[in-house]
């Protein structure tokens, strides 16, 4: 087996032009309406703003504190739903079969998927919510002669200690987007039918399994009265550090198993 | 003087000793399967409904993993799935999905996978099958879809294509069309594997016979050498018939298998042979014995 064997420039870019020669329109539609909805969220946060009297010319977290959340919650609910349905194709055997004899690496296959669900999906959403945004601020002139101010995204993610307490969550907010959109990604390779409600149930049950050991496991050695203090180097510095830390190996791993399983599979699901 | 005829068989694939089954703990599809396909030639698998030869193809292509055995193509194991190895290897499968876009988009977006990809080729099966190249894949019928593919796949010049029931779904002419377009596209480096139960769309195509039944290869031979081993005849004569290995009847009298004991030359009836396989398979295997023969298969 030799590096090209493994992975070819060339040969990914025309992954990438067939993705698109094929699947222009469906994503298209997909990119449309996400765009017509993070539209229409905005205008209902500009309408808020004119009726609870939100008015000035700067940016402030109230003019736009909706928008962002509306905007979150776009970006965690819509990537766990494009991630489930990364390896859609790979659903039924006639589909499956021309994934899996098309003349390319599993690695290509695997990373064209990837790129497609992550970043080109993060960037796409990043994109209308500046769009969107521009939307709000030109609705709110226009009906009703306000003079809102777009939100300043990269100030956000760049200099957040220049924002108020919750805004400066921005960047962790984003880690933690990639570590759960992750165990999506990982689900869709494992169950390629309702990947979504399987992945969900699945991380329920997992965290509450954690949590019913966690607690039974603390109540059973610690004696009562007293407190572990063990965890005492955490704190305000370190903790952001840490749970950023813990979001991208987790999404390193998810991507990796996701990887070690998509390599294996066959053109039908015999697990 | 004494003359040694030496013949060379290049061994293009080598299934060795597979097993598979669908479920873990269920009865294996494939048993011990072992088969060996040699470069150049139409290849006809034919068994019973559930005897594992759809699913012999999909092992072949690597798209299915074996408990046991190895499936390797020019020495290299398909299951390790390398873009070398798919790129000259096609499988036409009796199920598939087209995107819903233009053919020419299509042959665009896939051909640059497969390096011996020829337009001109593409342009003449179309005509074959009598299809306009401005066709859009998403208007066509199942039949109409299946000509577009197997016109995309034939142009891919790939060395071994596999084909699962190719004639399902043609009309009579797409039949017709079928055999030319086969016929016309042959050479001593490309194989074609035809798996079927329409023998009769086919049998006029075949260089080779492979019947597997019972997870086993039953008859693997090239046609001239079943022939030289066999006569097939449509007879009324009592005589005759007694003296059959195999008879069933026939439109004008019946079918029969006659061992070949003064070297006739008669024309192959596929269906008589497969079913004197399938109800004699210890006759026609010793009938055929390796060591008998200057074959190559290992059955």
């Amino acid at each position: 087996m030799t590096g090209s064997d493994v992975f070819s420039t060339t040969r990914f870019g025309l992954l990438i032009k067939k993705e698109i020669r094929e699947g222009w329109r469906s994503w298209l539609v997909s990119l449309g309406a996400l765009l017509g909805l993070m539209d229409l969220l905005s205008i209902l946060c500009a309408n808020n703003c004119y009726y609870e009297g939100i008015s000035a010319n700067y940016y402030s977290y109230e003019s736009a504190r909706y928008e962002l959340l509306f905007f979150a919650m776009i970006l965690f609910i819509g990537g766990a739903f494009v991630a489930s349905g990364a390896f859609k194709t790979m659903a039924t055997p006639p589909s499956a079969l021309s994934v899996l004899m098309l003349p390319a690496s599993q690695l290509e296959k695997f990373l064209l998927r990837w790129v497609v669900t992550v970043p080109v999906f993060f960037i796409a959403t990043c994109i209308f919510a500046v769009m969107a945004d521009l939307v709000r601020v030109g609705y709110a002139h226009m009906q009703f002669g306000m003079g809102l101010r777009c939100v300043p995204w990269f100030d956000l993610l760049l200099h957040p200690e220049n924002h108020d307490y919750a805004e400066g969550f921005v960047r962790h907010l984003l880690l933690l987007y990639f570590c759960v959109q992750s165990f999506f990604f990982l689900g869709s390779v494992f169950w390629v039918k309702r990947a979504m409600v399987k992945t969900f149930v699945s991380l329920g049950l997992i965290a509450w399994a954690y949590f019913l050991v966690g607690t039974w496991m603390f109540s059973a050695f610690q004696p009562e009265g007293s407190y572990y203090n063990g965890f005492s180097w955490i704190n305000e510095d370190t903790a952001p550090v840490l749970f950023d830390a813990f979001s991208v190996a987790v999404a390193l791993f998810n991507y990796a198993l996701a990887y070690a399983r998509f390599k294996e599979s066959e053109l039908i699901n015999r697990w | 003087m004494c003359l040694l005829r030496i013949k060379i068989v290049i061994i293009m694939l080598r299934i060795d000793n597979l097993t598979f089954a669908y479920q873990r703990k269920g009865r294996p599809v494939l048993d011990g399967f072992s088969l060996d396909i040699g470069a150049g030639g139409v290849y006809g698998l034919l068994g019973r409904n559930g005897a594992g030869k759809s699913t012999l193809l999909y092992l072949i292509s690597g798209v299915l993993t074996p408990s046991s055995g190895k499936v390797m193509y020019r020495g290299v194991d398909t299951r390790l799935r390398l873009p070398e190895t798919l790129s000259d290897i096609f499988i036409v499968p009796e199920e598939f999905t087209l995107p819903r876009i233009p053919l020419r988009d299509y042959v665009k977006a896939n051909a640059p996978f497969y390096p011996r990809f020829s337009d001109d080729d593409m342009r003449r099966h179309l005509e074959i099958f009598d299809m306009d190249p401005d066709l859009n894949l998403g208007a066509l019928s199942m039949g109409q879809k299946k000509k577009a593919f197997m016109s995309f796949a034939l142009a891919c010049n790939t060395s071994l294509m596999l084909m699962d029931e190719p004639t399902n779904g043609l009309d009579i002419p797409g039949k017709s069309a079928f055999r030319r377009f086969i016929a016309q596209n042959m050479t001593d480096e490309r194989t074609i594997i035809i798996s079927t139960h329409q023998v009769r769309d086919i049998d006029r195509l075949l260089d080779h016979v492979v019947i597997m039944d019972e997870s086993s290869v039953v008859l693997s031979r090239r046609i001239d050498e079943i022939t030289l081993r066999l006569c097939f005849e449509l007879t009324d004569s009592r005589g005759l018939i007694d003296q059959a290995l195999y008879a069933q009847p026939s439109v004008g009298g019946m079918s029969v298998v006659l061992p070949n004991t003064d070297g006739r030359e008669t024309e192959l009836n596929l269906e008589t042979l497969f079913e004197l396989s399938l109800s004699k398979p210890s006759l026609v295997k010793e009938m055929f014995n390796p060591d008998n023969s200057d074959s190559h298969d290992r059955q």
